[in-house]
């Protein structure tokens, strides 16, 4: 299966990545409109010390702790992907708490949100990995 | 290979979900006393106060039984183990033979021995979803509910009524609320919100006799209530184990594979107990996510 990977010599800091998942998340057509005055929460997020960034987000792992951890049965993994049922999420947080790689995160509504490859959105393929300048994003399969 | 499993929860699931990566056809039998698909038991709050409905709170889709090949006996009780011929005696008479078996019987509510307990007629526990559902049906608008234990059930059960019934007392014989997980000064904020939400708290006291309506307390307080909840604790389930001379401890006692000192007789969850890796000591570790993955791990 084909999951993100990062290069962190590649990555410019630029965080186009959360824009970019931001926007395709949004449900809007128009970039603008989706992303102007709005104060973003990413699926995936730039960590950045000094001269070393990256981004990091969901690694779909084939033994996910979230998944065994989840209190209700809505993180699931369907294909391959690590996929968040959002109504019967509860907000309890333990596969925040369990995620070795903090890639679960709370959202507004109160379920957790997560990366899931935008095979929910109408991107098709993740938008992240689209949108990086620089290649630092890859989509594929090792 | 005949596997069964006793018990229909976290523990039992995650040790389906382990058997079927590895084996594919092998028979599996879950013995459930609960007549119920597979459900989320920290959900019964959130049911209560209408965050999720009995249809979300399944811990696996509708399918999962079909799926994995599992022959599920609902509302079956399992009473004895006869570790001789392999099987398991059920209420009814039934035999189960097994190949391996796996206890996860979960928790029982403690129900403390207090004076004039027995003559309460309006008294619950809040462990399973018939708990909530019978918890649900006693309350109203105008009932004054006290809650013996301010830990992580009793809580819940509080939070999942608070806005159903007219007021909520919490009794507990520790200074603070959630003693167990919190210190003074994180039990401080805790308990300022909740009783931000109007429920009331009486700490370092603890009740000492029942009479109609009223608790009478060690402080010589007395509280006046419709309804009581117990939730002043758990026990592990273990009789199963002790009845067939497996080794128990506060929990069933388990190996770092959830093996019991029984031949091909496993046990997970909140039934067992095995060595904590954080402090290196055996206990009862009775959270949802450490069932799942000892359940997942014992085949
Ligand atoms: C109100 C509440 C809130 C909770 N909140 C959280 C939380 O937020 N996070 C968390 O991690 N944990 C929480 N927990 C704890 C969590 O529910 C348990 O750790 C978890 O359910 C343990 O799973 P288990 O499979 O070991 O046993 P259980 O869920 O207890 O299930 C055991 C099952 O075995 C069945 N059984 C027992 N004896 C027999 C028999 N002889 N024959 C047949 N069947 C039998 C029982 O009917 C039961 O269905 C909460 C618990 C409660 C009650």
């Amino acid at each position: 299966m084909k999951r993100i990977f990062v290069n962190e010599k590649w990555c410019l800091g630029c965080h186009l990545c959360e824009y970019n998942c931001a926007f395709a998340n949004s449900g809007e057509s128009d970039m603008v409109k989706a992303l102007k005055d709005v104060k973003i929460n990413p699926l995936i997020t730039i960590e950045q010390k000094g001269n070393v960034c990256f981004a990091v987000g969901c690694r779909h792992c084939k033994s996910p702790l979230c998944v065994k951890g989840c209190i209700t049965g809505a993180l699931t993994v369907q294909n391959g992907i690590i996929t968040i049922d959002r109504d019967k999420c509860v907000g309890c947080y333990t596969c925040i708490l369990s995620c070795p790689y903090g890639a679960i995160m709370p959202s507004e509504d109160g379920a957790v949100q997560k990366c899931e490859l935008c095979v929910k959105n109408t991107c098709g393929e993740p938008a992240c990995v689209a949108g990086c300048p620089n290649g630092a994003i890859v989509f594929e399969e090792r | 290979m005949r596997y069964v499993i006793i018990g229909n929860s976290a523990a039992a699931v995650g040790c389906i979900e382990g058997i079927r990566k590895l084996d594919k056809t092998g028979s599996i039998t879950v013995i459930s006393s609960e007549n119920y698909h597979t459900y989320s038991r920290p959900l019964i709050s959130y049911l209560l106060c209408g965050k999720t409905t009995e249809q979300k709170m399944k811990y696996r889709p509708d399918s999962f039984y079909e799926d994995n090949k599992v022959a599920l006996l609902a509302g079956k009780k399992a009473v004895r183990i006869d570790k001789g011929k392999k099987q398991v005696v059920l209420e009814d008479g039934m035999e189960i033979p097994y190949d391996k078996l796996l206890i996860a019987t979960g928790s029982d509510p403690f129900i403390p021995p207090i004076e004039g307990i027995d003559t309460v007629e309006k008294k619950f526990t809040f462990m399973s979803l018939n708990d909530a559902k019978e918890l649900e049906k006693a309350i109203s608008p105008k009932s004054r509910v006290l809650i013996m234990g301010a830990g992580l059930i009793g809580l819940k059960c509080a939070e999942g009524i608070a806005r159903k019934v007219k007021s909520i007392t919490v009794v507990d014989m520790a200074d603070r609320i959630l003693s167990s997980i919190l210190d003074l000064d994180a039990a401080s904020i805790v308990q300022w919100h909740i009783e931000s939400k109007g429920i009331k708290f009486i700490l370092s006291d603890s009740v000492v006799s029942f009479s109609p309506g009223k608790a009478v307390l060690k402080s010589g307080r007395s509280v006046s209530f419709d309804i009581l909840v117990v939730a002043v604790g758990v026990r592990p389930n273990t009789k199963l184990a002790i009845d067939a001379g497996i080794e128990v401890a506060r929990g069933i006692v388990t190996d770092e594979h959830c093996r019991t000192s029984a031949d091909d007789i496993y046990a997970a969850g909140d039934c067992s107990e095995s060595i904590d890796v954080v402090t290196g000591e055996r206990r009862v570790l009775a959270l949802l996510p450490n069932a799942y993955m000892q359940g997942e791990g014992s085949p």
